[in-house]
């Protein structure tokens, strides 16, 4: 780049100007800048005043352009300070709520493993195992309650029996009653046969023969009385008998089925609910690693704070040479004797702001180098300290 | 249900066969009675070749395990099929009566 001294101060005011600058395309990466200092052409007399004072206009120009560039940069720095301590801040957010939905996952995982395995019944928590074994307890009762009807049944169905040999007993006396009473009812025909040849001395036998066979048809009659009685003992036996059997006939081939089914069904629910567990207890685990690691990435995340620290550094830096650059200016302008206007190198700091690649960095440049607009209010120093102070609400896990 | 006797002295085994239910308890009543008069101290009843059981059957034993302890000899169970043993199972009879596999 050839550059003459100037003639023409830079006015800001000059739209096409600045649509030059910033319409200039972007250069490519191959594309090679000229940062040369300006050249000074028709150059007076080596070792001549008017060279010095020349010379002397041009370092203070260069000086201005340092200085101009100095505070772009002092902006720029701080722009980068302020995005990197506001996407931190905003990554540390989304990582502790991360960190917050991974954990309550994580605990939401642990109480289902607890829960899995037991049922609420009545208010109280019941496990399944404690429900297999009262449903066998139930199905144990009823059995038991089987056995020990069935145990009664059997000593009165005993009982029942005896009584039915007895009743059996007492039918054989009727029929011996049945045979004394035919007998004797044989015996007082005989005596009524015999009275009667004896004519009237046999009178008197003939009515006691009467008599006797009267009280052997009583008999007889009674004995009948008593074998239909005992006839219906022996049938309500017999009825009771078969009742008997249908209470302790208990075919307990399906109690065992269903003690079995139970059994099986409950094994299958257990060793379903134990793999469950372990599948949840995983996703716990991985939750919990997850939490860890989240964890130590907002930890790792504080790199900001030694970055910022860096940046702050680098804006001192800039901020002395600035001050440097000035107080340079008013020694020489005291040594000179005269006040140095320099006049912006236009074209030079064009190419400067074309070898930058963001359009908005551009334009921030073309602001604080190009103008002498400020943003008051955001000084570098605020800006550190307000990061400084940022980096206590980074929770530490 | 049909039964026959051994014994070896001490021991008197009824080894009964087929189906033990209701309807087998004069029968088994008159077995223990016949047993009871060899004046043998133990009797034990022998499942081996019994094919099933029904509640009444259990009844039974329960009896007679009863009057054993009334009488003063020893009653005992022995070699229950499978089907049989859970059914013992079941109904936990081996804390009442012994049950004894050869």
């Amino acid at each position: 780049m050839a550059m003459v001294a100037q003639t023409n101060t830079y006015d800001p005011t000059e739209e096409e100007d600045m649509q030059e600058i910033e319409n200039n395309a972007l250069p490519s990466q191959d594309d090679q800048v000229d940062h040369s200092l300006p050249v000074i052409p028709g150059a007076p007399p080596i070792g001549s005043n008017e060279g010095m004072h020349d010379l002397l206009t041009l370092w203070v120009g260069l000086s201005d352009v340092q200085k101009r560039t100095f505070k772009a940069l002092t902006k720029e720095v701080e722009v980068a300070s302020e995005l990197i301590e506001t996407s931190t801040d905003d990554l540390s957010k989304n990582f502790r709520d991360l960190a917050t939905f991974s954990r309550n996952q994580a605990e939401e995982l642990k109480s289902i493993i607890e829960t899995a395995g037991t049922v609420i019944v009545d208010d109280k928590k019941i496990t399944l195992t404690d429900v297999l074994h009262v449903m066998e307890g139930s199905i144990g009762s009823v059995v038991e309650q089987i056995l020990h009807v069935s145990k009664h049944g059997m000593s009165m169905a005993y009982a029942m029996s005896d009584l039915y040999g007895n009743v059996e007993k007492v039918e054989a006396r009727v029929t011996d009653i049945e045979t004394v009473t035919k007998q004797t009812n044989l015996l007082a025909l005989n005596a009524k046969i015999e009275a009667m040849r004896a004519g009237d001395a046999g009178a008197g036998f003939s009515v006691v023969a009467d008599g006797v066979r009267e009280l052997s048809n009583t008999i007889n009659n009674l004995s009948g009385q008593i074998r239909q009685e005992i006839s219906d003992v022996s049938k309500a036996l017999a009825k009771s008998q078969d009742n008997l059997k249908e209470v302790t006939s208990v075919d307990m081939t399906e109690n065992i089925l269903a003690k079995e089914k139970i059994e099986k069904i409950m094994g299958c629910l257990m060793a379903r609910n134990k793999a469950f567990s372990k599948s949840i207890e995983n996703s716990a685990d991985n939750s919990d690693n997850m939490t860890q690691k989240v964890s130590e990435m907002i930890t790792g995340i504080q790199f900001q704070d030694r970055t910022s620290q860096r940046l702050g550094n680098i804006l001192d830096a800039l901020n002395i040479l600035s001050e440097a650059g000035d107080e340079m200016k008013a020694k020489t302008e005291e040594q000179v004797g005269e006040h140095i206007t320099p006049e912006l190198d236009r074209e030079w700091l064009n190419q400067l702001i074309n070898g930058f690649h963001l359009g908005e960095m551009r334009e921030r440049f073309i602001m604080h180098a190009l103008y002498d607009e400020t943003e008051e209010g955001e000084p570098v120093v605020e800006a550190v300290s307000s990061m400084d102070t940022n980096e206590d609400d980074i929770e530490l896990f | 249900m049909d039964y026959a006797f051994s014994s070896d002295g001490t021991l008197l085994k009824c080894m009964l066969t087929g189906e033990f239910t209701f309807n087998d308890h004069p029968a088994f009543r008159g077995m223990i009675d016949e047993a009871v008069k060899t004046g043998a101290k133990s009797i034990q009843i022998d499942l081996a070749d019994i094919e099933y059981i029904d509640s009444a059957g259990l009844g039974m034993f329960l009896v007679a395990q009863e009057r054993a302890r009334e009488e003063g000899w020893r009653f005992s169970i022995s070699n229950p099929r499978e089907k049989v043993e859970k059914m013992f199972t079941l109904a936990k009879l081996g804390t009442i009566v012994t049950i004894i596999k050869d």
